[in-house]
């Protein structure tokens, strides 16, 4: 069980309860919050600066409608709108490959930029939880760790995969799975 | 307990590596046991983790006005701009996805039941496989053991004759051995003549003690007159007079008799009695012998 769910009345659920009933306001502050590691997350995944802007835009219209559906006793906030954010670029990364408008895989130039926190604790527990998940991600074995990275980031299908890595079908399908099993239990109760 | 392989289908799931129908069987698995939930519910957690791994970046300011305007509006249009459609029609592009979109969810639902159809047939068809692979092995175990039975049948009737044939010639051979014991035990007199007038009269008699019954011929003997009989006399010292053997042609060999049971034959006697015989000797013994 996650830390929000725990303490239903932190910030992020919070707002999301607020979102969730209409509070425009709310879902501002949810914005200033979330958008910049979003935006990361969109960008990392199409490598193109118009698809993540419209990707971002579909996963905040997303939140907009769907904050009721957020169940708190399933996950932390933070992880349902990575889930959602990391959903919506993935689709839109396949729909574009399959038109045949696959995007240049060039990296954005434009440097990290790092927003101000809309408080100190909230920068504070910002940086604890990467520094908690970088841990984690280092405790499983670099072949899980390369096919788990691989499946959350490019879109490729499961044979797409093992064509990528080199290795059975069956073989990426153990390692995703030991690989997961392993962060789950690492991040339990972290995150 | 999750087994291995639902463990990989949630792994899958959560990282969007699932089609559509293993996503919603998936789905449905996990909508009916709650421990799945909570594996799911923690994989998610997991996935995310490498969300926290990239760094931040910042939108364009024009970004946020953008889809606060949106919200404020109303309006929940899809912010892609893949598709365009032409502006002459905008209610077009919504009426062809809401087409599409009822057909993709019709073909779906059906291909979704087609697929759950063909999962319940294939597993019955493994299980009524797997039974006929049982029935077959009984069945070729079942045979195995008939061919057996039969071998041993066959061996055990073929032992049998053999026994058979062991015992028949085994009887044989005791037979034989009863012959040999009973020809062993047949003793043989020669009768020597007592008549001056036919000194080569002899007379031979077979007696089998054991049958008590014997065989007499003479050679060389006179005819007996018309009233008279050639008899023969056994004599047993277990009786004080001879044991009549009957009267006999001497012409031929004669089987004989005698009147009461021989213990012991010490000699045989001929007479010439009269006609018919008599119970003791009554005539003149002619031939006599051991």
């Amino acid at each position: 069980m996650s830390k929000e769910t725990l303490t239903p009345e932190s910030p992020e659920a919070t707002l999301l309860q607020r979102v969730a009933r209409g509070d425009s306001a709310a879902f501002d502050q949810l914005y200033t919050r979330w958008s910049p590691m979003l935006f990361g997350l969109v960008c990392k995944i199409l490598n193109d600066q118009k698809e993540a802007e419209d990707a971002l835009q579909d996963g905040f219209i997303h939140v907009w409608h769907k904050a009721a559906s957020y169940d708190p006793g399933r996950s932390s906030p933070t992880t349902w709108a990575y889930m959602i954010f990391r959903n919506k670029a993935i689709d839109r990364l396949r729909i574009l490959e399959r038109r045949g408008r696959g995007i240049e895989r060039i990296a954005i130039e434009e440097p990290a930029q790092a927003l101000p926190s809309a408080s100190p604790e909230e920068g504070a527990e910002s940086s604890e939880r990467r520094h908690v998940v970088k841990a984690a991600l280092e405790s499983i074995p670099p072949d899980q760790r390369e096919a788990i990275s691989l499946a959350f980031f490019s879109g490729l299908t499961q044979t797409e995969i093992a064509r990528r890595i080199g290795a059975p079908l069956g073989t990426v399908k153990a390692r995703i799975r030991r690989g997961m099993l392993k962060l789950a239990d690492v991040l339990k109760g972290k995150l | 307990m999750i087994a291995e392989h639902t463990e990989e289908q949630a792994s899958l799931y959560v990282l969007g590596l699932l089609d559509a129908r293993e996503a919603r069987a998936f789905e449905s698995a996990v909508a009916a046991d709650p421990e799945l939930g909570a594996l799911t519910a923690s994989l998610e957690t997991a996935a995310a983790a490498e969300a926290w791994t990239v760094p931040p970046r910042t939108p364009p300011p024009a970004l946020r006005a953008r889809i606060l305007e949106q919200i404020n509006r109303g309006d929940t249009a899809p912010a892609a701009n893949v598709v365009p459609f032409p502006r002459s029609t905008p209610w077009l592009p919504w009426a062809i996805a809401a087409c599409f979109a009822v057909m993709a969810s019709w073909l779906y639902y059906d291909t979704y039941h087609l697929h759950l159809l063909l999962d319940s047939f294939t597993y019955r068809d493994n299980r009524v496989q797997a039974e006929l692979n049982h029935i077959q092995v009984q069945r070729l175990q079942l045979q195995n053991d008939l061919a057996d039975s039969t071998i041993k049948l066959s061996t055990m009737a073929q032992q049998k004759a053999a026994a058979e044939a062991a015992i028949d010639a085994l009887r044989n051979q005791v037979a034989a051995l009863e012959a040999r014991d009973t020809l062993s035990q047949i003793k043989i007199a020669t009768l020597a003549s007592m008549l001056k007038n036919a000194p080569r009269a002899v007379a031979v008699v077979a007696w089998d003690p054991a049958a008590q019954r014997g065989i007499v011929q003479a050679l060389n003997v006179p005819a007996a007159r018309s009233d008279q009989d050639y008899q023969l006399w056994i004599i047993d010292p277990d009786y004080q007079a001879p044991v009549s053997a009957g009267v006999f042609n001497p012409a031929a060999h004669s089987n004989f008799q005698p009147l009461h049971p021989i213990s012991k034959a010490d000699k045989f006697a001929i007479s010439l009695e009269k006609k018919g015989g008599s119970l003791e000797p009554q005539g003149p013994i002619v031939l006599m012998g051991e």
